[in-house]
């Protein structure tokens, strides 16, 4: 361990904490925009963070630094923060859930490293994403492209003598395109990140990304506004994944469910229908929510949220399962070494059904099939819940007829979870998203197969 | 003592044109969880970004180590060689204006153990409006930050900006009411309106009623009014997207885009405001720039690379941290009130809906405008006055259609991100429920 480290938790924990821990952060990122088939942006940088947390009997002091020096202030600051609120508060001591002591040093070797890419190469990939997604159609007006990458140095050290180091590569890799007809101006996006290196991206093949961007932007050309109201809802796993992310993820995160929360006290009821089985697993290999280890040292794990319907468990902190008196589940989370840890999915999926996918259209009379994420928002005290659409097709006597674009949807959680009353057998868990909750963003993806609500709020324009 | 070290650097590589910016950055918050105060916080962080010009492209490249400068230079000269974007020059050294009211050296010093205290505040006051009523989460956060910007035609600026804000999330039984207010100094800094509005949409909250589909007028809150606007309105008047065929406004130049009584402004000088500074990210003065006046449209917004596409004046809208370039973004969007005040405005109203809350506003679309929002918080207007609140009910519209559908700009001001403005009611809206 480190002698900085280890002295700036020793010196903590002598003066009378009962916990402290340190995440440290050393990035290089190289990231490039490309606009219309032009390099326009082109960025490299180096930063450094650290953040220090002190748990002084029932209170948290958290401070954090871009210094590397800074490491015993820091260790300093978040003592002095924990112990004032504790003497204004005299809070009840907080009891950090038991998790294994490890030393570990995660140090992965990629096929292709970053650290040996130039920017060429970057850029590269840049240039095929382009190819792909102009040679769809003419109809395609504008491209724009966003690639960045990071090769991060972390380390998490505890007071429990927990020392993990890793050496994470991202990428994210964004194509945008416009299609134009006439007035009418559409424009879809595609993508894919990942920590497992930048082979996952060569291996998913930029052009095809491009492709698909515009493949979509040109489709929505031809698309009509969507019926709004009341109606039975199909929903396609790029989609789906969303539902459960806003539907159901966020009320299961323990810190929501010990405030005011629609699943307070619910644990083992039956409050959603047999079809509803939810996983949350950060172990699922190359996913943009996975993860070894949580940002409070604890081994990531698959949860079962609901099985059959019912409530089966909570997403952790160490806190939190303290709190209730269970094991942690490694969902300790934070957007970087600046932030504190909070309860955070990782991969969230719907657990596959038994039907094929055209069963489900069989027998809806009019409804709507929805696909293509957008981004969701939900209010885990009342359950409203809503996520946004890009595009789909109306159902009518079972069958897919017009095409149709852009709407939300919402709904009411503890009404929708009893309404969804047929589950594909497909699975696909390609989600790749950033989940934002009190100020942090955190990488996740999510999943499922194609499944039927028999009834949801669709906010469209006619 | 940074700024010789950059004269320095800036003499050894004479013959490349170069930008740096700096910043530093404090921030101390305080959380509260249902009703207790759990933990705060104290970060600071920053870094410097240097811009090179070599052979008439830019590259770009940061750090947060200050000893690392001038590998950054390095980078970003190697950066450059890659790029296809021309920026031939930096802009020249202007003169530098002061604006009044943006920094607060009370905020600067605040120590935890002060933002804490405003953290209990709210939840005291809270309690006393309503005993049953709780803290379900707040924020309260104090932020500094210094920064500069030192160029190669002899520009050396620098300024400093302070901000107070919170969040809070007030609850009765299953009933939520939200808030948040920001100000640049402490004594603007109301908590009063934090509590007033999370505690009065808690309380109005109870019993919601479902509502039928139907066309009425709709009244938004200025938060609301910022989240569609952020998501559709501010991205259609940005040069950049402009340029690139990005924008349903892009042929439409000196045309009526919205109601007559519509004027809206990017205004980055103003006294006291969030999203005021005396110089862009380009080292740019800011300055007051019509978007719509009298429902004409007048001007995009730019920052110093769009604007040399055009051969025009940036309008001082380049926006960015150390660690970016400049891109186009607005500072202050100012939405000229009425002398009409809110509650004259809501007694006309014989039918219609007011949204104080409404979530999903970043699933917009970019290009055409058209959003679908659900409603968090949102009331019933019947014969001017508020029925009942409304509950799972949707918003939907197009953001152009909403300009055209201005009934009446109220006289209620206050900032909420970029955005300056009263509560609006608007026309034959759609409410889906």
């Amino acid at each position: 361990m480190d002698r900085n480290i280890k002295e700036a938790i020793d010196t903590v924990i002598s003066k009378g904490a009962a916990y402290a821990d340190i995440r440290c952060s050393d990035k290089e990122i190289t990231s490039l925009t490309q606009k219309n088939g032009k390099i326009e942006d082109i960025t490299t940088g180096s930063s450094f963070a650290a953040g220090f947390r002190v748990l002084y009997k029932g209170s948290w002091g958290f401070a954090s630094t871009d210094d590397i020096s800074g490491i015993a202030g820091i260790a300093d600051t978040a003592f002095r923060i924990a112990k004032s609120i504790q003497d204004a508060n005299k809070s009840k001591d907080v009891v950090l859930a038991e998790t294994k002591t490890v030393e570990k040093n995660i140090d992965v070797r990629y096929k292709t490293d970053l650290k040996n890419m130039s920017i060429d190469d970057r850029i590269h990939f840049a240039r095929e994403g382009y190819k792909g997604a102009t040679e769809v159609s003419d109809k395609i007006k504008s491209v724009s492209l966003m690639y960045g990458d990071s090769c991060t140095r972390n380390v998490f050290a505890s007071s429990e003598g927990t020392y993990i180091t890793s050496n994470p590569q991202y990428f994210k890799y964004y194509v945008f395109s416009t299609a134009r007809q006439g007035d009418r101006r559409e424009e879809s996006f595609d993508r894919y990140a990942s920590f497992s290196g930048i082979d996952e991206l060569i291996r998913r093949d930029p052009a095809k990304i491009g492709a698909s961007a515009s493949r979509e932007a040109v489709k929505l050309l031809g698309a009509a506004l969507p019926p709004s109201g009341k109606m039975p809802v199909i929903l396609h796993p790029t989609i789906g994944g969303l539902f459960v992310h806003e539907a159901v993820g966020h009320a299961s995160e323990a810190d929501h469910a010990k405030k005011e929360s629609i699943f307070n006290s619910k644990l083992g009821e039956k409050i959603g229908s047999e079809n509803l089985n939810i996983v949350d697993d950060s172990c699922l290999k190359g996913k943009h929510g996975s993860y070894m280890y949580d940002d409070e040292g604890v081994r990531g794990k698959k949860t079962v949220i609901f099985r059959n319907g019912v409530l089966e468990s909570y997403l952790h902190s160490r806190e939190t399962a303290g709190l209730m008196g269970v094991g942690p589940t490694g969902n300790g989370r934070a957007q970087s070494p600046n932030f504190l840890p909070i309860v955070r999915m990782s991969n969230t999926y719907f657990d596959k059904g038994d039907m094929e996918t055209d069963e489900l259209f069989e027998g809806v009379k009019k409804g709507i099939y929805m696909k293509g994420f957008k981004g969701g928002e939900v209010n885990p005290v009342d359950g409203t819940f809503t996520f946004g659409v890009e595009q789909g097709y109306i159902i009518e006597n079972g069958k897919k007829t017009k095409l149709v674009k852009d709407c939300a949807m919402s709904g009411l959680i503890l009404d929708v979870l009893k309404k969804i009353d047929a589950v594909g057998k497909d699975l696909w868990l390609d989600g790749v998203g950033f989940c934002g909750k009190e100020g942090q963003a955190v990488p996740v993806s999510d999943g499922g197969p194609h499944f039927r609500v028999s009834e949801l709020l669709v906010g469209g324009q006619r | 003592m940074m700024i010789d070290k950059i004269d320095k650097i800036i003499r050894k590589y004479k013959d490349v044109p170069l930008e740096f910016f700096g910043s530093r950055q404090k921030t101390v918050l305080s959380e509260v969880h249902a009703d207790k105060l759990c933990s705060a916080n104290s970060s600071v962080n920053g870094g410097i970004g240097v811009k090179a010009i070599v052979g008439g492209r830019a590259g770009f490249s940061y750090t947060t180590n200050m000893s690392l400068i001038e590998k950054a230079v390095r980078q970003a000269m190697a950066n450059a060689k890659f790029s296809e974007l021309e920026q031939k020059t930096l802009p020249e050294k202007r003169d530098m204006q002061k604006i009044k009211n943006i920094y607060d050296k009370k905020v600067s010093d605040m120590a935890p153990e002060s933002v804490m205290e405003i953290s209990g505040k709210l939840s005291d006051d809270l309690k006393a409006v309503n005993k049953d009523l709780r803290m379900n989460f707040s924020v309260v956060e104090a932020a500094s930050s210094n920064y500069f910007l030192v160029n190669s035609n002899g520009a050396s600026y620098s300024s400093e900006l302070t901000s107070v804000s919170a969040v809070c999330e007030a609850v009765l039984k299953s009933s939520s009411g939200n808030a948040s207010f920001s100000a640049t100094s402490l004594k603007e800094f109301d908590t009063d309106f934090l509590v007033e509005k999370a505690s009065r949409l808690a309380i109005g909250g109870e019993g919601k009623k479902n509502v039928k589909s139907a066309c009425q007028t709709v009244v938004l809150d200025a938060d609301v009014i910022d989240a569609v606007f952020g998501n559709t309105f501010y991205l259609s008047v940005n040069a950049d997207r402009v340029q690139k065929g990005q924008s349903m406004l892009a042929d439409k130049m000196g045309e009526m885009i919205s109601s007559e009584c519509l004027d809206i402004c990017d205004c980055g000088t103003l006294d006291g405001r969030l999203c005021s500074s005396p110089f862009d990210r380009d080292g740019i003065p800011t300055r007051k720039t019509d978007i719509i006046s009298g429902g004409v449209l007048k001007r995009f917004l730019y920052d110093h690379v769009t604007a040399l596409r055009e051969n025009r004046d940036s309008t001082g809208n380049g926006a960015g941290n150390f660690n970016t370039m400049s891109s186009v973004a607005p500072t202050n969007v100012v939405i000229k009130p009425s002398r009409t005040s809110f509650d004259s405005m809501m007694s006309g109203i014989k039918d219609g809906v007011i949204i104080y809350e409404a979530m999903g506003a970043h699933t917009a679309n970019l290009i055409t405008g058209d959003f679908s929002l659900a409603i968090a918080n949102g009331f019933k207007i019947i014969d001017g006055e508020i029925a009942y609140p409304v509950k799972n009910a949707m918003f939907t519209g197009n953001v152009f259609d909403l300009l055209k559908n201005v009934s009446v700009v109220a006289s209620d001001v206050r900032q909420t991100g970029h955005l300056v403005s009263p509560s609006i009611a608007f026309s034959g809206q759609k409410i889906v429920g």
